[in-house]
């Protein structure tokens, strides 16, 4: 089974401890998740685990060459209609054929309520629909891990479902799914296992309650 | 098919906007000056056109660096699969941006020369010609790109402080001829600068752009610029997106 391991992993700024000492292990088919207030290190521990900052000591060891995919806490917008980026990030993900790629596309797109905005400068989407940008272009990449970080702020109760609804999906399929989140129906919707942290110490659910 | 993605996909990003204005207007504007009083030799248009061209290079790649975003650079990160693809698509697509801007200068003395009977220099303007002075612009544009981007906001947070060091930099590739000529005994630092002034006073008084002088340039900078992007990407790898 395919997984990723986080060995002492530990993260300062500043001479300040975010998190230290982290031991934790996730394999494929599980979504974990981190809770916990703002600024208490959520979205540092995911971008730890993409490898896109890297960690003040200790290890992320990944099994294999997993690929991943990231729903940033803010999707920037870009000066380009919401289809063409789209239509770029599925390029980029090697489906060669742009109609194949744009029938993917305006499949999720309806999905998630958004036909009508594709053609939409994403610079004039509002932030929630922007957001909902940011889930489908790591939705399209079908990725062995999914990192997502605040993916439902500013979206609405039907897309919310549709994205619970997708996440299960991912995780039946094999995926390893993170997810950083305040919304307690959707931790409880989806969360094998959830994460507290809180003081640069990072516990498990169980264990805070106990 | 990753990497021509991302190239496109930068390109878009870039050419799409109106980033290209300023360029666009300063190619034009300088065309029109430096092309305006014949008859001219025809190798002087193009060493002030390839001082030119670093000084729009480092300018087009301090604009590009301020109009990134952080996010879209993490997520292009990942989409790349590895740090070898995404270094590769920023520098092959800062390359792209080169040779666009190469080509129009390049329309600058053909212009000319169509515009004025075929008269406007003190000799017929060949295609060797052409060709040699699209090389030899490419060899400033180049090194104004690798100069503009080195101090990129992922190599130095403190972004006043960059853009202050490009500045010096640039200006220090351009006065490194006049201060070596003037020290001589500093010649030995010649190769921490990339030879922008040094092609350009060397072919200045020429009556052509000869083919060795202009290899040996290019050689330069090839190695200079592969070693300033090699220590680049090595600090923007160590801080990753922080």
């Amino acid at each position: 089974m395919d997984g990723i391991e986080l060995k002492n992993i530990g993260k300062s700024y500043d001479g300040k401890v975010v998190f230290e000492n982290v031991n934790l292990s996730f394999k494929s088919g599980t979504v974990t998740c981190f809770a916990g207030h703002n600024g208490c290190g959520k979205s540092t521990m995911l971008k730890v685990i993409a490898g896109l900052i890297p960690p003040t000591g200790g290890e992320v060891i990944r099994d294999k060459d997993l690929s991943l995919a990231y729903v940033p806490e803010k999707f920037s917008a870009v000066g380009m209609k919401a289809l063409t980026y789209l239509k770029y990030m599925v390029k980029m993900d090697g489906i060669y054929d742009a109609a194949e790629g744009e029938q993917q596309i305006r499949l999720l797109a309806q999905d998630f309520f958004l036909t009508d905005m594709l053609e939409k400068p994403m610079r004039k989407l509002s932030k929630g629909t922007l957001q909902k940008i940011g889930v489908l272009q790591a939705f399209l990449r079908d990725p062995d891990v999914l990192l997502l970080d605040e993916p439902l702020s500013g979206q609405d109760t039907d897309s919310q479902q549709v994205f619970i609804r997708k996440v299960l999906e991912y995780k039946k399929a094999g995926r390893i799914i993170f997810l950083s989140a305040h919304e307690k129906e959707l931790i409880k919707a989806v969360s094998d296992v959830v994460y507290t942290m809180e003081d640069g110490q990072v516990r498990s659910l169980h264990e805070t309650l106990r | 098919m990753k990497l021509s993605g991302s190239i496109q996909y930068r390109l878009h990003r870039y050419f799409a906007g109106n980033k290209p204005l300023i360029p666009v207007l300063f190619i034009a504007a300088m065309i029109g000056f430096l092309y305006s009083i014949a008859p001219m030799n025809v190798v002087s248009g193009y060493t002030l056109s390839q001082i030119l061209l670093f000084c729009l290079m480092v300018f087009v790649a301090l604009h590009m660096d301020a109009d990134s975003d952080l996010t879209e650079e993490q997520l292009l990160f990942l989409r790349a699969g590895g740090s070898a693809g995404f270094y590769l698509s920023r520098e092959l697509t800062m390359a792209v941006i080169c040779l666009v801007y190469t080509l129009a200068f390049s329309l600058g003395p053909v212009l000319a020369n169509i515009t004025h009977h075929f008269s406007f220099f003190i000799r017929p303007l060949t295609l060797y010609d052409v060709v040699s002075g699209f090389f030899f612009m490419l060899c400033g544009a180049v090194a104004g790109g690798v100069i503009g981007d080195l101090l990129n906001s992922r190599v130095v947070k403190d972004r006043k402080a960059g853009i202050m060091v490009t500045i010096v930099l640039a200006v220090a590739t351009i006065a490194s001829e006049g201060i070596f000529q003037e020290f001589p005994r500093l010649h030995l630092l010649k190769i921490l600068f990339f030879p922008v002034m040094r092609s350009a006073a060397y072919f200045h008084e020429a009556d052509k752009i000869s083919l060795l002088p202009l290899l040996l340039f290019w050689l330069q900078t090839i190695c200079f610029g592969t070693l300033l992007i090699w220590a680049k990407i090595l600090v923007m790898k160590r801080h990753r997106f922080e």
